[in-house]
Order: structure tokens, then C-alpha cells, then sequence
């Protein structure tokens, strides 16, 4: 009996019923799509803001290797020091190796062209380097810098062989100073000698580049003599804002109380991943580039919760929509429940036969509404970020059983309203 | 036969709006419920609307944590002089305002080759002197140019004859915050207290950073500075329009964009600025939708009384001037309601995100209410057709 009141009242009114159903979709889409949006939005962000280059950078511990500005020297005094270039495989083999990105090793050398001092940067240009079974993933200067462009070619990533001439990049600045073309020889002058290099291209960095020659470090040891040796190493990692108390304890780890060392210790924190990077590699300081670190974890502080804030007002306006319509057509059909109150329907009958109603419309809106929640948000963030947004498939439920709250809370309360008057009252239409 | 025509007409009016009146004070709340389902709509648009509108300059203004993105030194024809390689103090420090762009930071700053030694509360040296660059800065243009720099201790106070030490350095020459230093440069000593270690990450972590005044005093160059860097907000191209005005402003000098800077902040902000009008026309077209399906369910809920109005004789007119009434009340109010309470939830948004808030926009609120007014038309006339096209014993017998 009550099966077929409820098949009947479904069926009959399609219309009424189709209504109620979209609203609910298209409610459930909307608050679907944005949610898979603002979980995704921080992954895809940190991703964008690898543009802005290196945030952290490994060198010898004490700082020792010398500082070069416009090719002079100015860090004094110093017996230099040099990390091996044996070691840059450990940078990434470590407990973080998904988060870091891209990393580049550079060795920098005083050098003369021209009769100016100018600064000789030998680099990993683009070369694959694989870590343990994993496939081999490019690394060098040309990953970790997406928005250098370079007029010309890049330069080819030999040695020097016998008879061939090494190429090498001329920063812009140099080489409008100088008046370089690619394809150009320049003589530099390195630790005494003189070496002839072949400019594959003009490099557009905007940076301290723009006023060097980048060459790869192979040709750069075979120039300097410094054969394996690396100023520093530029690593790229993806990481999480750091959380005001570890922004303030981060300086010093060790004096965090052992339990939350261990979550410092698995959050990547860029202070994490420092000193992860630290431990793998003895004798080596991995520090910090602030201003990349720091306005990168406020960008994504800003945009995350932008899309949680705007998320969560389009799902309480969807929900505040699909009640008002639910209630709607519940108090439309008052004279419905006093006809079915009059022929002997207790309470507990006509609530359930209305809630499950409500129940069904809701499920199913809710099954279409995180359907079309997911395309929308998958096309949103082709459109945007040029890749499909990964779908969490917990959210499907979550939709469904958002949606069936909904609909339910907008049926229960104008329902429970009707039950307080007499059968009478309602079939008399008052 | 004029005043007959003008009394029947003027009754029909009246009965029109009597019509109206009861509509509303009959339903009552069905016609808050469906005033809800416009106000929301509206006010979840006007929210996006306002926050699309205004999210660059935020963002822009986020963005300037990356510190500078141009840089004015002088033209390197002149640098061969050896002695006028610098550039004007005063002229560095009005290129915001002759630049036309008052938000730009400037931050004048010089630069000599010294060392530094860390001193004992006697006053004599404790440590060998260390090699470091000294730079002269303006410690209040410094800090708003580079916001995200890190201080343990504290930044001196303008005036202070008090130093910044980079973290590198001062661990080589044993400087901690609260002691003194003795700074040399340009063959002079100065003795300095030591107010804060600053740990950058990049070249400040083997610097020495010190009063500009200082410093020119030290190395006989009043009213002179080595390179002016700037922050100018909005992108690559506002920083090479900067460059170029910059250039004319100061003869003598060459702007340096930092390209990687300012590209990557503008393929930024065209990314949100991308993102908010993908997310603005799916919120539009999903909260419109839901909206017309709301509105639309309460006309098919009230067939039976479009049946019994046509049984007693009201024609098609009078039924669509009842419905055309109720609608652009509807449309009207919830819109003006949700303008308002979009802005006050885009100014909340705002206040918790940036700091501050955002701006109400007043433009935007013609388009949200002509919006919600003809869609609440639409969402009434169609199903509204098929009503009046339903003979009134059909639709009054209930089939």
C-alpha cells in the first residue's frame, strides 16, 4: 500500500517532481564542482608558482664558496669550499623526493670577455636524472626556470671534445653591451686561459643571468680546472604554507618536544624539506629563499581559502534554493494529506510517505548533481590550468548525502506544519 | 462615454491590483520562500561579481611580497666614471609619484665593499674583520619593499645608528642582535648596534645593511645612491612600462625589469583573473538555473487557482498583469536585497582573506537586478503558457 502511494505520487505529478529534481541537480552541481575546485585549487597553484623559481638552495655548510657579483668576487677572505657533484642525486633521494620538483646544480667562476669582469655560470641545462627504479624525470636550470626564454638555441649538453667548440648562452644585458648574435665566438678568460665559446643563444632570464655566460658544468670544469665541484645546487619543491607555530619554532627544530618534531618532520614545510635535504647530505646548508617561500605560502593561503569561502557560499545558497522549493510543493499539497489523514493515515504514515519522496528526489539529484559536479569542475580546470582536476571519489558520496540532508530538512519542516491541523481544516482549503 | 471608459479601466486597475494584493497577503509564505530563492541568488552573484572585480588589485598587492621587480641603475656609459656611477638620492625617491603610480614601493640604496667585526661591551673588537658588501638603505623602504624578509631581534628605528646584519655573515663574524658591530667602508670605522640578524636566503645573508645616511657620510657620497629598486604592482608589462618612464624621469639610467619577477607575477594574476570568470559564469548559470526551476514550481503549484480565476471570467490579461505584478516585486526586491547582502559578504571575504575589505561595487547592480527581473520572467511566463492553454474544468477537476 504504501509502496504504491509512494510509486504513484512520484509518477503522477512529473512534472512538479522533475522540477524539484533539477533544482536539486543543478544545486548539488554547483556546490560539487566548486568544492572539487577549492580541494585541488592549492596543488594546482603551487604548480603555477614554480615560475618564480628556486625556494630553497644547498651549499657547502658555512656558506664557503665564493660570492661572485658582476664576476668580482666579494666574499673576501674565504678558503673556499665546493659540494661534489657525486652528491646531487641525494638532494632528491630522500623522503621527499615527490615534492621536489626540479632541482639544478651551478658552479659559479670569475671570468674576463671583453676586458670586463663578468661572471661564468657553468649549470645542468635540461638533463634526465633518475632516482632509484622510479623513471628518470629532466632537471636543470631550464625546468627549474619555465619563464626564461632564450633567442637562439639552448646549448647542447656535451663535453668538450677535441675540435668542437663548447656553446654557451650570453645573458641579454652582455650581450647587448657587448653586441653578441647567436652564433658569435667569444674568447673568455678563465683562471688565466683563454677559451673560445660558441654563443648558441642570447638568454632573456631577468635576473643576475642576464649579465653572465651559462655554459653546462662540464665545460665549465674542463675551463676552471674545479673538475666535480658545485657552488650550490637550486632545488624547486612543492610545499605546504608553514603554520605560525612552526614559522616561529622552524629556526630550530631540534627544540620541538619529540611528537611534534615527528609531524614538523612529515608536513612538507619548506623548513622540513631544508632539513631532510641536510641530514641526506652531510656537510651541506640548505637554506631558505624567503621571498619565494614565503609569498608563495601566502599566495596559497589566499587563494585556497578564496575557493573554500566562495564553495561554501554556493552550497548554502543552492541548499537555501532546493528548500525553498521542496517546501513549496510540500505546502501545496495540504489537501493531499487531509484526504490522506481522513481515510485513516496516521501521522508517522503520511511523514514517512513524504520524506521518502523527498529521500528519493534527493538521492537521485544528488547522483546526477556530483556527475555533473565533476565535469564542470574537470572542464573548469582544463580551461584554467591546462589539466583536469583529479575528482576525489568521496565526493560522490558526500554529494549524495548532502543532497538527501537537503531535501529532507526541506520537507520535515513545512510537513510537520501541515500535521498540526485536523483533516477537516485542510480539505475546507484553509 | 470618456469618464465611463476611464472609470471601467480605472476599476479594472484597481482590481488588478487588489488581485495582487491578496496574491501576496494569501501566500504569504510562499511568497517569502520564493523572495528567498531570489535574494540568494542574486546575493551569491553580486558576492562574485564584486570579488572578480576586485581580486587583481588584491592579489597585486599580495604579490608584492616577492620584493622588487625593477631595478634603476646608472647607464653604463656613465658607470666607466668611476665616480658618477651613482644616482640621484631625492630623484630616486620620488619616482613613485613621477612614475604616476603612488602604490609603487622605492626603496634608494647604496652600495660600498667593506668588512665588519663583531665588538665586546667595551668597545673593542672581538672577532678578525670579515669581508662583507655594505649597503645603505632606508630601513622604512626597505621593509615595505621586501615583506617577507625575516628579522630575528627587530628592525632599527629610522634615525638608529643600528645595523643589519645577514645570517651568514653574522655567524662567520660572531654578530648576534642586541650586540654591537664595527663597520668599515670607504676606509672609515663605524661602530653600530646590531638590531636585527635578517636570513633571506639570497646575496642579504652576506651583507651588512646600514643607515643610507651613514653610509654616504662613511664613503664621502652625501645625496647619492648606487641603484633604486622598485615594486611596481600588475605584471611584466606595467613593470616595462615603468621602465621605460623610469628612464626618461632620471636621465642617466638604465632600468633593469626583473623579468622572472614580474612575468611570473603577471602569469599569475591572469591565471585568477581567468579562474574568477570561469567560476563567476558557472555560479551565474547554476544559481540562474536554480533559480528559474524554483520560481517555475511555484507556478505549476498554482494551476488549480489560474483555473479558477479563468472560471470566473478573468482573462488571459488579467492573470499575466497578476503575474507580470507579483513577478517584478519578486525580482525587484530580492534583487536590491541581494545586492545588498553581497556586498556585505564580498566586504566579510575580503576583511578575512586580504585585510581588507572589498569595495561594494554600485555598477554591478543594475545588471544583478535587470538579471534577476527577467529571469524571474521567464521562470513564470513559461510554465504560465501551458496554464492558460489548459481548459479551466480540466485543471479545477484536478486531471
Amino acid at each position: 500500500m504504501f509502496i504504491r502511494i509512494l510509486r504513484d505520487s512520484l509518477f503522477r505529478s512529473k512534472r512538479r517532481k522533475a522540477i524539484v529534481l533539477a533544482a536539486a541537480t543543478l544545486g548539488t552541481a554547483a556546490a560539487a564542482a566548486l568544492g572539487d575546485i577549492a580541494l585541488d585549487v592549492g596543488d594546482k597553484m603551487s604548480r603555477e608558482l614554480k615560475a618564480f623559481g628556486a625556494n630553497l638552495v644547498v651549499l657547502p655548510a658555512g656558506g664557503g664558496a665564493p660570492v661572485l657579483v658582476g664576476g668580482e668576487d666579494v666574499s673576501g677572505l674565504r678558503v673556499p669550499a665546493y659540494l661534489d657533484a657525486s652528491d646531487v642525486p641525494k638532494v632528491k633521494d630522500n623522503f621527499w623526493k615527490n615534492n621536489i620538483l626540479a632541482i639544478a646544480p651551478v658552479l659559479d667562476v670569475p671570468a674576463r670577455l671583453g676586458g670586463r669582469a663578468v661572471l661564468l655560470r657553468g649549470a645542468w641545462i635540461e638533463r634526465p636524472l633518475a632516482i632509484g627504479d622510479e623513471p628518470a624525470a629532466p632537471a636543470g636550470l631550464r625546468v627549474l626556470n619555465p619563464l626564461w626564454s632564450v633567442t637562439g638555441h639552448w646549448p647542447m649538453e656535451t663535453r668538450m671534445v677535441a675540435g668542437a667548440r663548447s656553446e654557451a648562452l650570453v645573458g641579454r644585458g652582455l650581450a647587448e653591451a657587448l653586441g653578441t648574435a647567436p652564433g658569435d665566438t667569444i674568447v673568455l678568460e678563465v683562471a688565466g686561459r683563454a677559451a673560445a665559446l660558441s654563443v648558441a643563444g642570447i638568454l632573456a632570464a631577468g635576473g643576475e643571468e642576464d649579465q653572465a655566460v651559462l655554459a653546462p658544468i662540464e665545460t665549465v670544469w674542463d675551463l676552471s680546472g674545479l673538475n666535480g665541484r658545485l657552488s650550490r645546487i637550486l632545488v624547486s619543491a612543492l610545499t605546504t604554507p608553514e603554520s605560525e607555530v612552526y614559522a616561529r619554532l622552524g629556526a630550530n627544530p631540534k627544540d620541538l618536544p619529540p611528537a611534534e618534531f615527528e609531524r614538523w618532520s612529515c608536513t612538507p614545510f619548506v623548513s622540513s624539506v631544508a632539513y631532510e635535504i641536510e641530514r641526506t647530505l652531510p656537510g651541506s646548508e640548505a637554506r631558505v629563499i624567503r621571498r619565494v617561500a614565503d609569498s608563495e605560502g601566502q599566495v596559497l593561503r589566499r587563494t585556497s581559502g578564496l575557493m573554500a569561502l566562495i564553495a561554501a557560499l554556493a552550497a548554502f545558497g543552492a541548499a537555501l534554493t532546493v528548500t525553498s522549493a521542496l517546501t513549496t510543493s510540500v505546502l501545496e499539497r495540504r489537501s493531499e494529506i487531509g484526504l490522506l489523514k481522513a481515510m485513516g493515515a496516521g501521522n508517522a504514515r503520511v511523514v514517512g510517505l513524504f520524506l521518502s519522496e523527498a529521500a528519493a528526489l534527493g538521492i537521485v539529484g544528488g547522483l546526477l548533481g556530483a556527475a555533473g559536479g565533476a565535469l564542470l569542475a574537470r572542464f573548469i580546470s582544463a580551461s584554467v590550468f591546462g589539466s583536469p582536476v583529479s575528482i576525489r571519489p568521496l565526493s560522490i558520496p558526500l554529494a549524495v548525502i548532502a543532497s538527501l540532508a537537503i531535501t529532507i530538512a526541506g520537507c520535515v519542516v513545512p510537513v510537520k506544519r501541515l500535521m498540526r491541523l485536523h483533516p477537516f481544516e485542510v480539505l475546507r482549503g484553509l | 462615454m470618456g469618464s465611463e471608459r476611464r472609470s471601467i479601466a480605472w476599476s479594472r486597475a484597481a482590481t488588478s491590483a487588489r488581485f495582487l494584493m491578496r496574491s501576496l497577503s494569501l501566500r504569504g509564505p510562499s511568497f517569502i520562500l520564493a523572495l528567498l530563492a531570489v535574494t540568494v541568488g542574486a546575493t551569491v552573484v553580486t558576492t562574485m561579481l564584486n570579488l572578480k572585480l576586485d581580486l587583481r588589485s588584491k592579489m597585486s598587492r599580495e604579490l608584492r611580497r616577492y620584493g622588487p621587480n625593477l631595478l634603476l641603475v646608472p647607464a653604463p656609459d656613465r658607470r666607466a666614471g668611476g665616480t658618477s656611477s651613482t644616482l640621484d638620492e631625492a630623484g630616486a625617491r620620488a619616482l613613485p609619484s613621477r612614475l604616476g603610480a603612488p602604490e609603487a614601493v622605492v626603496s634608494p640604496l647604496l652600495l660600498a665593499g667593506g668588512g665588519v667585526a663583531a665588538m665586546d661591551a667595551q668597545g673593542a673588537p672581538a672577532s678578525r674583520p670579515v669581508a662583507a658588501a655594505t649597503v645603505g638603505a632606508d630601513f622604512d623602504l626597505l621593509r615595505r619593499l621586501n615583506p617577507s624578509w625575516r628579522v630575528e631581534g627587530r628592525w632599527p628605528a629610522p634615525g638608529e645608528a643600528a645595523c643589519l646584519a645577514g645570517a651568514s655573515l653574522a655567524s662567520r663574524a660572531g654578530l648576534r642582535p642586541g650586540g654591537r658591530a664595527l663597520v668599515r667602508a670607504g676606509g672609515e670605522e663605524r661602530a653600530l648596534a646590531v638590531a636585527g640578524i635578517v636570513a633571506t636566503g639570497e646575496a642579504e645573508d652576506e651583507q651588512v645593511i646600514v643607515p643610507l645616511r651613514v653610509l654616504q657620510e662613511m664613503t664621502g657620497r652625501p645625496g647619492r645612491v648606487s641603484l633604486a629598486a622598485l615594486s611596481i604592482d600588475g605584471g611584466a608589462q606595467a613593470v616595462a612600462r615603468a621602465a621605460v618612464a623610469a628612464q626618461a624621469a632620471l636621465p642617466g639610467t638604465a632600468a633593469r625589469p626583473l623579468g622572472q619577477i614580474a612575468a611570473a607575477q603577471g602569469a599569475l594574476l591572469a591565471k585568477l583573473d581567468r579562474m574568477m570568470v570561469v567560476l563567476t559564469a558557472a555560479v551565474l548559470l547554476l544559481s540562474g538555473l536554480c533559480l528559474l526551476t524554483t520560481l517555475m514550481s511555484m507556478v505549476v503549484e498554482r494551476e488549480g487557482e489560474i483555473g479558477l480565476m479563468r472560471s470566473v471570467g478573468a482573462g488571459d490579461g488579467v492573470i499575466l498583469a497578476m503575474f507580470a505584478g507579483e513577478v517584478s516585486l519578486l525580482g525587484l526586491v530580492g534583487a536590491l536585497l541581494g545586492w545588498g547582502l553581497g556586498a556585505l559578504s564580498s566586504g566579510l571575504i575580503g576583511m578575512r582573506l586580504f585585510g581588507a575589505a572589498i569595495a561594494a561595487r554600485a555598477d554591478v547592480a543594475p545588471g544583478v537586478v535587470l538579471g534577476s527581473v527577467v529571469l524571474c520572467f521567464i521562470a513564470v511566463l513559461v510554465p504560465l503558457r501551458r496554464a492558460l492553454a489548459i481548459q479551466p474544468a480540466a485543471v479545477l477537476r484536478g486531471e
